[in-house]
């Protein structure tokens, strides 16, 4: 398990490696860590916008003694899909940071996410950008792990969550790579609500299930 | 009512009669949730006295951060204030001086953060360290325009010769905003060879905010 502490010293260390400036976004877990919503995280989870960046921070954790992990573990539902799969890097103490290209599984970083960034920290060259916390939970969406809905759950009791805001991003997200994404959403934030009775507004959860409706009756017309 | 759950209904900017509203309760009694919240450290204020007093409110607490926020930092030193839409935190070993606080400021493409930074010409201490700064960031001529300009409106110290010769020799951007150019301070721009993102009203009500 990654500490607060411990992922500052990990950043800070790679910003000082870096020879220019390099930005990334921070999610998941290690994104509640910076919002003080949680007290360690699994894994450090690292999004990329350009390629060379990825390269670049991956040739560093190699020179700090991080191994690429070939295996994936099944965490994401719907990874077979991915055509861009996370590089899963490995410390020595067993620390593991994942880095993305561009987008999470079948989720894409789009410029919206990217405009509602809350945080950013600058660690010498490694700027770090925190998501949302109502990015993160849609992020959360992606993955099948108990705990994520933990995660997600205790995101929704601390922070005061803009549904509209998931409600358009998951419009948005139809637009771009996941053209389904509402199904995914609706399902995730159902049983968050039915299973750990999380504080979603039904209306919320309604206005979802019928976006995701309406796209399986188009995907099903376009078929036949 | 449970007082985390009252930060989370009240989050944002607040004042007496919003936090009264919200809540359905007297001002009174509003005034002892703002005591409750600050207590429990859901709360922040500033204002007063003659100005109304602005609550800000946030559900996670205000945890001291690790590093160093720009935004606080540019209110330390700036009688103009800004209120954080998007936080900026650098993490380093020392706490950075005004001279590089004022030139991440003025290159950050955030017109906001640029000019509650112009205040920030008169806590300069070392001359020669805004000049290193401003050339790391390639905007010196930028930087000895926008001195020029504040100069005209309050009361900034004296930059030396020295730096200012330097300055004037020194990179700069020929926009630093997006094609922004200035109407009033033309005789400026000539000098320093870069366009002024201010005209002369913006600097008028600049000159009334930070009174």
């Amino acid at each position: 398990m990654v500490k607060v502490n411990e992922q500052l010293q990990l950043f800070e260390l790679i910003g000082n490696e870096l020879k220019e400036k390099i930005n990334c976004y921070v999610i998941g877990g290690s994104a509640m860590l910076f919002y003080g919503a949680k007290v360690d995280t699994k894994d450090v989870d690292l999004v990329f916008l350009k390629k060379r960046d990825l390269e670049k921070v991956k040739e560093i954790l190699e020179k700090i003694s991080f191994k690429d992990k070939v295996e994936l573990v099944k965490i994401f539902r719907r990874y077979e899909d991915g055509k861009n799969r996370p590089i899963m890097m490995v410390g020595s103490n067993g620390e593991r940071i994942d880095l993305f290209f561009k987008e999470i599984i079948t989720f894409e970083m789009s410029n919206t996410i990217v405009d509602r960034v809350k945080e950013i920290h600058e660690f010498s060259n490694l700027i770090i950008n925190v998501v949302s916390p109502e990015d993160i939970i849609l992020l959360k969406c992606a993955t099948e792990r108990e705990k994520d809905r933990f995660d997600a759950l205790s995101l929704i009791e601390k922070f005061k969550i803009d549904w509209d805001v998931i409600i358009e991003e998951a419009i948005n997200q139809t637009k771009l790579e996941s053209n389904l994404f509402p199904v995914f959403l609706f399902d995730f934030l159902y049983e968050l609500k039915e299973n750990f009775k999380a504080d979603i507004p039904k209306e919320i959860l309604d206005k979802i299930r019928s976006i995701g409706e309406n796209l399986m009756i188009k995907k099903l017309k376009k078929k036949k | 009512m449970d007082i985390e759950k009252v930060a989370k209904e009240l989050e944002g900017l607040q004042t007496v009669s919003t936090i009264a509203k919200k809540l359905n309760v007297s001002k009174r009694t509003a005034v002892n949730y703002a005591w409750k919240l600050r207590k429990n450290g859901y709360l922040t204020s500033n204002g007063g006295g003659r100005n109304i007093k602005l609550y800000n409110i946030s559900s996670l607490g205000f945890k001291k951060k690790e590093g160093y926020s720009l935004y606080s930092l540019i209110n330390k030193y700036s009688r103009v204030k800004l209120n954080t839409r998007q936080d900026y935190i650098i993490h380093s070993k020392n706490e950075p001086t005004p001279e590089e606080i004022l030139i991440r400021a003025v290159s950050s493409d955030e017109f906001r953060l640029m000019l509650a930074s112009l205040e920030l010409f008169n806590k300069i201490k070392n001359w020669s360290e805004l000049r290193k700064f401003a050339e790391e960031y390639n905007i010196g001529r930028n930087i000895g325009a926008l001195y020029d300009v504040t100069r005209k409106f309050i009361r900034i110290k004296r930059m030396n010769e020295r730096t200012r010769k330097a300055l004037l020799k020194s990179n700069g951007k020929k926009f630093l905003f997006y094609g922004i150019k200035s109407k009033s301070f033309q005789d400026i721009e000539k000098k320093w060879r870069v366009f002024i993102p201010l005209n002369k009203q913006d600097m008028e009500i600049y000159k009334e905010w930070s009174k």
